[in-house]
């Protein structure tokens, strides 16, 4: 009986993400000099479900590999760490944004362009995924209109 | 003429040579380096693709210096666009009076070679240098850089804990003051125009 109990309870809690009740928003990538290997990708999640929906991963195929950061100030350094989830609460937004929380980008497999729609896929707790498609952005003031800034 | 007249005239005149007293001594006086940052800093001579670079190269100019790396995803681009941002602002009559300095703490992957490409993406007056690790250890000490680069080897993904001080150094070569990635490029060009009057 107890184990029964156990079973339900659990099938509850593991079927209550659906990944069809992210809203992405604003979901971009920064243009870095070609030169470098890594980069960040923002973004506004928006869960319009009654359930918390937990992000486990992203994948990015123009990236060697590819992560949720999390950033802390460790004294007076700046440190970023992987987060092994983010929880988007429901009826509530989570913001990947310059200086905090992003989508590391590591080993770009080729230099990024302005205006390329780069394409990720999020993962979530309940085995479903997400497909995004960020926009590569040229953050340098005057350059905004070619990254599609608005 | 009557007296009113005189006085008044007199009134006039003394307003316009304060004023005037006024303009003369902002014209003149330089801003004074805060304190706090006395004694912080220094000359340093690194490495770039194009030679030796040592900090005493930009006397007479106002310069933005940084210290990051370029595998940095997020914070350092950022810190780069600022200050590329803030050089601009400054407009063409004093494009040559200003410099910016990308200083990489991470050797073992950044040659002088990539840093002068990655930092010129941002602005070509960022040059991009670095040198030995007992060079940067010096460095950071005087110019209260905290960082930690991980052992491990150059193909590995690791990420180097950094400080994150945008520093302004005035004409003579002093930390005048300091920002980071999240300042007002605008109110970051303010204070290096103060500079340059």
């Amino acid at each position: 009986m107890k184990k029964l109990a156990l079973a339900l309870l659990l099938m509850l809690f593991t079927q209550t993400a659906y990944a069809a009740d992210l809203v992405v928003e604003d979901a971009w990538v920064r243009l870095v000099p070609p030169v470098a290997e890594n980069t960040a990708a923002y973004m506004l999640l928006r869960n319009t479900g009654a359930d918390d929906v937990k992000l486990t991963g992203i994948t990015c195929s123009l990236a060697a590999s590819a992560g949720l950061h999390g950033m802390r100030m460790d004294g007076n350094r700046m440190a970023m760490f992987p987060l092994q989830e983010v929880i988007v609460p429901a009826g509530a937004e989570v913001s990947f944004a310059p200086g905090g929380k992003h989508i590391m980008l590591m080993g770009l497999k080729r230099p990024l362009k302005a205006g390329d729609a780069l394409e990720m896929v999020l993962q979530t707790s309940a085995g479903e995924t997400l497909k995004i498609l960020a926009t590569v952005r040229d953050m340098r003031m005057g350059h905004h209109h070619q990254g599609g800034m608005h | 003429m009557n007296n009113i007249r005189i006085r008044s005239m007199f009134v006039a005149t003394a307003i316009l040579l304060a004023a005037a007293i006024t303009i003369w001594l902002a014209m003149v006086q330089k801003p004074a380096v805060p304190q706090a940052l006395q004694g912080m800093g220094g000359d340093f001579q690194l490495q770039s693709s194009r030679g030796p670079v040592s900090l005493h190269d930009f006397r007479g100019k106002v310069t933005l210096i940084y210290f990051g790396y370029t595998h940095c995803p997020d914070i350092c681009p950022m810190a780069l666009g600022i200050m590329a941002e803030a050089m601009r602002q400054l407009g063409e009559p004093k494009a040559d009076k200003v410099a910016g300095l990308f200083i990489s703490v991470d050797p073992r992957r950044d040659t002088p070679g990539i840093l002068d490409q990655y930092a010129s993406f941002f602005d070509k007056r960022i040059r991009g240098v670095t040198g030995t690790p007992q060079q940067l250890d010096k460095i950071a000490a005087a110019w209260r850089v905290d960082y930690s680069v991980p052992d491990k080897p150059a193909n590995a993904n690791y990420s180097v804990e950094h400080s994150t001080f945008i520093y302004l150094v005035n004409p003579d070569g002093k930390i005048a003051d300091l920002f980071d990635e999240s300042t007002d490029p605008a109110l970051i060009a303010d204070k290096m125009r103060l500079w340059l009057m």
